[in-house]
């Protein structure tokens, strides 16, 4: 009924379509039950299953528990990526990685205005000035 | 956003990782304990109930789905997600300092 074995991160799991009892399963589920009276239970087991009737079948929680563990056996086993540096020194940045340059001189004395008074300068020109 | 924590109240993750249950459907393996079981159940008999399924040494966890396993999934799978998001460097452009700023995440801001 449901692939229990998570296909992550191969793949994307398939996307289940979990369903309450419609009129078409209708039939099946009142077999369902009538068999679990008789204490069928095998027998009960295997039609849901053939029938593909949606319930709290172990299947179910079966599915959702591995798909979770292939989840969190794959991010735990990841180190966190850092794109930016905030570093004095050129740091050796990978293509898409950015360096924000710390500890610059220019940048120390023009912290102190405020954006109105500088905002007419370009960045030459507020680099010749100071 | 507001910062989401990880929690601990089922879920021991990224420590330690979602320990499954292997569910089974009751099938005729158990047909006869299960029936003693339901039997003083129905008439209320508790303690006699529980004691068929030790005497039998059947784990009656495997068959059946609490609110604790229902809310254990349901933690597991969010701390999966909260680990997944900081996985990647944050950039916080707030005024307020980040509630649970990761190693090597960035604030800009605060002044």
């Amino acid at each position: 009924m449901y692939d229990e074995v998570s296909k992550f991160p191969d793949e994307v799991d398939d996307l289940i379509f979990y369903s309450d009892t419609s009129i078409d399963k209708k039939p099946i589920a009142d077999q369902h039950t009538a068999l679990i009276n008789e204490g069928l239970y095998s027998e009960a087991s295997q039609l849901a299953k053939d029938g593909n009737l949606d319930g709290q079948f172990a299947g179910l929680y079966n599915m959702l528990e591995n798909r979770i563990l292939a989840l969190q056996t794959e991010v735990v086993g990841k180190e966190k990526h850092n794109p930016h540096y905030f570093t004095s020194p050129e740091p050796s940045a990978e293509e898409s990685e950015m360096w924000v340059q710390l500890d610059c001189g220019i940048h120390s004395l023009l912290a102190q205005y405020p954006h109105e008074a500088l905002h007419w300068y370009t960045h030459e020109e507020l680099r010749i000035l100071f | 956003m507001a910062y989401s924590y990880l929690t601990h109240e089922y879920s021991k993750y990224p420590d330690e990782l979602i320990k499954l249950h292997k569910f089974k459907d009751i099938d005729d393996s158990i047909k006869d304990v299960f029936d003693e079981y339901m039997s003083y159940y129905n008439e209320g008999d508790y303690q006699s109930a529980i004691a068929v399924l030790k005497k039998k040494g059947v784990d009656l966890n495997a068959y059946t789905v609490s609110a604790r396993d229902v809310n254990t999934i349901v933690e597991e799978l969010r701390n999966a997600q909260i680990e997944a998001l900081t996985m990647q460097q944050v950039i916080y452009v707030q005024e307020t300092e980040p509630l649970v700023p990761e190693r090597c995440d960035v604030w800009v801001g605060g002044a």
